[in-house]
Order: structure tokens, then sequence, then C-alpha cells
């Protein structure tokens, strides 16, 4: 479990460095060391990174994309790259990698997504430009993809098969087709839900499992260019950054409103990573500098200058690692009941889960007949 | 003890010391009165200097401190390059040699203006840009006739002109200057102000000759500083003709801008070499607005800095600068 002691935040930037970052905080100052995972010799513009995902749920591995198609396996136990492997399809830089059946999904500007993996493999053609694409969390077999007047698509990979494909909204107040480039995807927690912001300034929810294609949930900010959203813990709020520097939550719950204005950016916002477990933010961009905010509040909290303009950034999920001794002595502090293992705490909520689903299972339906009811008024 | 030593000097003299009560403002008279001080200004004057002299003659002449200004007690910007160790210099290194400008620095092509201005510019307007176009090598300045900006960009980038110079004004009053780059950007818009065309400062414009000029770039100590600074250098030719002796500047003070034009000549004087300058115009500030990454697009561009909607948030202090 060392490594996850070690460094905590990873940057990829548009020179093809990548960088480790051990970030702390420590009586409420924050501190950082960094590290350069590659040599600078190695660094070029074609070697930008476009892409960065974690491996495995143990986050021990990172794959990273470039922009010449690569892709490099980094391993932060031992500190080092492993493997490296090229897309070699279609054309343009990897706008998506992740990791499947223990090979890989990568997708490239042209609209190709190419499956590496055991089980399955080839290729699928979705058409371009596509501008991003996003593993699901909760089903592993399920990317979402879009791009410039792409709308949002869910694929299943191993059906190969579109299982989704959103519609656009209804016309403007002047009639006109409002217009579609999705600049970022990402999956509500615990859902099935998409979340997606564009470059004419929307953000839209999707839910492949209800009965509409349109959104359910839109949002409209004028004049902005969105090219980055986070879905926070909750997942009521959406964080998008845009390219003039500006940094705002959404709230989805209701119609729709802007929640805070994160400040400290100077440029465009290229990637945002809501903590899932820390009410913390952190976003990279053209202004070169690492930034991280409180979610509830829109002061700064701490920023780090990192030399080059950063494309990507990664988090890991415990952010601050407790060793499990001090883990228990703290819990045993708060008088919470003491559990050994985190498998154990998942397992009790899950058999929760179930204890609830099971009840609603045993209601009796009551809606029906309304609806029956309803439908024969008309009728008459 | 300053009483004791006056007590021993008034035994030494044997003189009987008066109060002293003849001040020159107390005098009725009003030509007395100005002829006095006058008188008394040039000897106070005059020990002065002499008290300087014998000073530096004795070598106890002190070095003046240096001035406490807003610049000198400038907030530190972690972006600026003398605050990088030495892996991070290397990445820097390594980041400039691949920008947009990394060609023109190892010498790859010849720069090719295009000079151009808003719809229907105002006289003076045109002026400027006809002496942007004397003063820039292998310029070419021409109207607008109403093509938007993606145009001029489109066909530039087909007749191999490497940047483009478009000169807004406001109310016949010139109000911008936007610098693009190609192909693949950068942009930079800058507010322009305090222009004198050379009519204006009593020069002609034969006096400007048609040898390649020197570039000065001053002051520029940050990762923007030093993108905008390249950008302006990019738009002269990499090698100057030194018979010529025309050097422009670009001096940045406070983040503002500051363009002179000068011709030099070295005059033998009694001791040793002088140098002369003779400013030949045109003269104008710049400040920076904003930096866009690609070339210009007014819809989804994305920016590299800009400080419009956040100037509360940026400008928080006045020793802070960016460039």
């Amino acid at each position: 479990m060392a490594y996850k002691e070690d460094r905590n935040v990873f940057v990829g930037s548009l020179l093809g460095s990548i960088k480790g970052i051990k970030l702390e905080k420590k009586n409420g100052v924050w501190s950082s060391i960094t590290k350069n995972l590659r040599k600078v010799d190695r660094l070029g513009s074609s070697q930008a990174v476009t892409a960065m995902s974690w491996g495995d749920e143990e986050q021990k591995e990172i794959l990273i994309g470039l922009a010449d198609q690569t892709v490099k396996v980094y391993d932060t136990e031992y500190s080092g790259f492993g493997s490296t492997f090229k897309a070699d399809v279609g054309e343009g830089k990897i706008c998506g990698v992740s990791r499947f059946q223990e090979g890989a999904v990568i997708a490239v500007q042209s609209g190709h997504i190419k499956i590496m993996a055991h089980e399955t493999d080839g290729i699928l053609e979705i058409g371009g430009p596509m501008e991003k694409m996003k593993h699901s969390s909760l089903s592993n077999n399920i990317v979402a993809t879009g791009g410039k007047e792409k709308e949002l698509q869910l694929w299943d990979l191993e059906e190969k098969k579109c299982i989704f494909t959103a519609k656009n909204v209804r016309h403007d107040y002047l009639e006109l087709r409002v217009p579609v480039w999705v600049s970022d995807i990402d999956f509500l927690p615990n859902s099935n839900k998409v979340a997606i912001c564009s470059k004419y300034g929307h953000v839209r929810i999707y839910d492949p499992k209800g009965h509409q294609r349109r959104p359910v949930f839109d949002f409209h900010i004028p004049e902005q260019v969105l090219t980055a959203c986070s879905v926070s813990a909750s997942g009521d709020k959406i964080v998008v950054g845009s390219g003039t520097g500006h940094m705002t939550a959404v709230d989805t719950r209701g119609k729709g409103c802007l929640h805070h204005q994160y400040k400290g950016s100077v440029g465009s916002i290229r990637e945002i990573v809501c903590h899932p477990t820390e009410s913390l933010i952190f976003s990279v961009g053209l202004d070169r500098h690492l930034k991280v905010h409180s979610l509830e509040s829109p002061k700064l909290l701490f920023k780090e200058y990192l030399n080059t303009k950063l494309n990507c950034v990664l988090v890991r999920n415990e952010l601050f690692y407790k060793h499990p001794k001090e883990k228990a002595a703290v819990d045993s502090d708060c008088e919470i009941i003491e559990l050994s293992d985190n498998e154990e705490n998942l397992s009790s909520v899950t058999h929760e889960k179930r204890a609830l689903n099971k009840l609603f299972e045993d209601m009796e339906s009551v809606i029906d007949v309304h609806k029956a009811k309803k439908t024969k008024r008309k009728r008459v | 003890m300053s009483s004791d030593e006056e007590v021993r000097e008034v035994e030494e003299t044997n003189e009987v010391l008066f109060p002293e009560d003849r001040k020159i403002n107390k005098i009725k008279n009003k030509e007395v009165r100005s002829r006095l001080f006058v008188k008394l200004k040039r000897q106070k004057r005059k020990a002065k200097i002499a008290e300087k002299k014998k000073r530096k003659e004795e070598g106890t002449n002190k070095p003046s401190k240096p001035t406490k200004t807003i610049e000198s007690t400038r907030e530190e910007d972690d972006t600026a390059f003398d605050k990088l160790d030495e892996e991070g210099n290397l990445e820097v290194r390594k980041d400039l040699e691949n920008s947009e400008y990394a060609p023109y620095f190892a010498r790859q092509y010849e720069p090719k203006v295009l000079i151009t201005f808003s719809d229907n510019p105002a006289k003076k307007t045109m002026l400027f840009g006809r002496e942007l176009q004397r003063i820039i090598p292998n310029a070419l300045c021409r109207l607008r006739k109403r093509i938007p900006v993606k145009n001029i960009v489109e066909s530039c980038n087909r007749e191999g002109y490497t940047d483009i110079l478009i000169i807004n004004e406001n109310m016949k009053q010139m109000n911008g200057l936007m610098v693009i780059h190609l192909p693949e950007g950068p942009t930079a818009n800058f507010r322009l102000s305090s222009v004198r065309i050379s009519k204006e400062l009593r020069r002609k414009y034969q006096e400007i000759s048609a040898h390649r000029p020197e570039v000065i770039l001053n002051n520029f100590s940050t990762r923007l500083g030093n993108s905008v600074a390249s950008m302006l250098a990019a738009l002269f030719h990499y090698d100057p003709e030194f018979q010529g002796r025309r050097a422009v500047t670009f001096h940045n003070q406070r983040d503002y801008i500051f363009f002179r034009h000068h011709r030099y000549e070295f005059k033998k004087g009694e001791k040793g070499q002088k140098v002369g300058l003779r400013e030949l115009g045109p003269r104008f500030t710049l400040k920076l607005r904003w930096v866009q990454s690609g070339v210009f697009d007014g819809k989804t561009a994305e920016y590299d800095w800009i400080i419009s909607g956040r100037r509360h948030d940026l400008e928080t202090s006045r020793r802070r600068f960016f460039l």
C-alpha cells in the first residue's frame, strides 16, 4: 500500500511531460512535492498527453494516451513505465483511453474506437470529429462519445453496437437549430445518467434508461465556451470550466442555477476532477497551474506552477492516505463502529440497498391505476 | 556637547554675537527682498557644488540608494524565469523549443507581414499603418475591404504570410492592435494608445531607411511576457542590417509596452566615443488584453491568458505585473 502514501495527483501536459505530485494538507496549510515522471529530452509537441485514466480499481497503474496515438502504462507501485503500444487507427490524437477486459479501449479524433482485449477485439467506426470518449463507471462495457456536430452516443463494447443516441433539443425561439459540440462527458455517480458540456455553453444530463432521447436537464451559460466538466460526488452539481478560464458549479436540482464562480484561473481550463470523497475540485489548464478549490467556496485553496501547458489531471480516490493503524485510532476516537476492512463496509452498504429494494418490490403499485383511469376519460 | 563647542568658539573669536534677525522674508521692500533671495540661492548652490566636488576628489562619495518604486518592490510572479530550478529550466527550454516561434528563432523562415485596419479607417490610422509598413521589413499594408478576419487568415496562409497586424479604431481614434501569428496562432490583442505618427513628431518619413532594423525587447520576465516578446520580435527579420543604424524598441514598464524607433550615431567627443540618438517615429504604447492559443476565433476560442472579466481578482495589488 506504499504507493498510496506516495503521489496522489498526476498531471499530463501538452509538451508530453507527466508529473506526479504529492499533495499534503497539514493544519490547513497545503504543500506539494512535484516530480517529472518522464525524461525532459524525450518531450515534444507530438508527445502531448491528450488522455489519462486509471488502469485498475486499486489505482495502481495509469493509462496515458499521447497525441501520436501511443499509449503508455505507468505503474505507480514500482514508479516506472510498463508496456507501450500504438493505436494505429484512423487519424488524429487520442481523445480517450481506458482499461477494458485487461486490454484497452482507445478512441481517436477521427472517430475510431479500437478495442484491444483478449475476448473482444476490433474497431468501431463512429465518425469524426470526436472530442471525447469516457468509460462508464457503473458498467464496464459501456463508453460514451461525442464531438463537433456529434451528439452523445453510448456504445456497448462487447456487442459492438450503439445503445443510445441523444437527440438534439428543440429549435430555439427563432426556430433555428441549436448547434452541437460536445466537449466533455462525465457519468453521474452510481447512475446511468450522463452529463455533458458543449462549446456553445450548454450543460446537459441525459438519461439513457428513460423514455426520451432529449436531455432530462438542460442549462445554458451564454457566451461561454465550456471545455471541461465534472460531476460532484453527490451528483447534484456539475462543475464546468470555460475557454476564458471561468469555472463554475451548476446546480442540477430543478431548473438549474449557477452555484459558485471559482476564482483564480487566467487561461482556458482543460480538465476538471471533482474528488469522490473529499469535497475538492482539481483543475488544470493553459495557464500552467494546477489548482485546488473547495466545492463549497469560490476561494482558491492551492495552486502550483508546473512549467508547461497542462491538459490532463488524475486524482487518487484516497487522497490523504491514512495508515490502517492511524485510521483505526481515529475511528475509535469518533466512536464509530469499527470496521477492520473497507470491503466489509461496502458489503454492509450493499446489504442495506438490497433490503430497501426488496421492500419496494413488495409494495403494491398505485400509479398504474390512475393512469388507466385518465386514458379512459380521454377516449370518452 | 554641541553647546560646549559653541561656547569655546565664542571665547576664541572674542566677539559678541547678536541674534541674526535678517530673515529675507521679513524685508518689506519687494525689490530688495527678491534681489537678496536670488543672491542667497546662488550662494547655497555654489556651496553645494563645491562640497560635491570636494567629496568626489576625496572619494567619499556614497553611491545613491536604489529608489523604491512599485517595480523594484514588485510582487513575485511564480512563472518568472529567474525562479526556475535546474530541471524546470530544462523543461521550460524544451517548451520554448517546441513553441510556435521556434522556427523563427531557428531562422527557418523570413517573416512576411500583412498590415490592415478596421473598416473605413481614419486618415491618421492609414498613415500609421503605412509607417509600420516602412518600419517592418517585408510588410504590406492593405485596406480591409470589409473582409472577415477568418478569410484574411485563410488567404494569408495561402500566400505565405507569417503574421497579420490589424489596427482597430473606435470613433476615428486608434484603440487596438491585434497580432496574429500564422499558421497556427497564437493571437494577441493589445490596447493601442498615445499614437504619434512621425508627422506629429516633426519628422519626415524619408529619414527612415530601408535597412532592416535591430529589435530591442526590454523587461519581459514572465512566461507570458516571454511569449508576447517573441510574438513582437517575430514580426521583424531575424538578421538586422547594422549599417542602417536603425533600432526599434519595445520597452515593457509596469505592463505597458512602449514602442520607440531611433537612428543612432557614434560621435567622437573629447572623452572618447559618444552615442547620439535621433527618434524617427512613430511612437505608441501597447497594453495586453488577451492571448488566444490558436488563430483568431471570435466564438469558440481558448485563451492562454485573458484579463477582461477578472480584473478585480487579478489586479489585487499595484505591485503585481504580468509581463
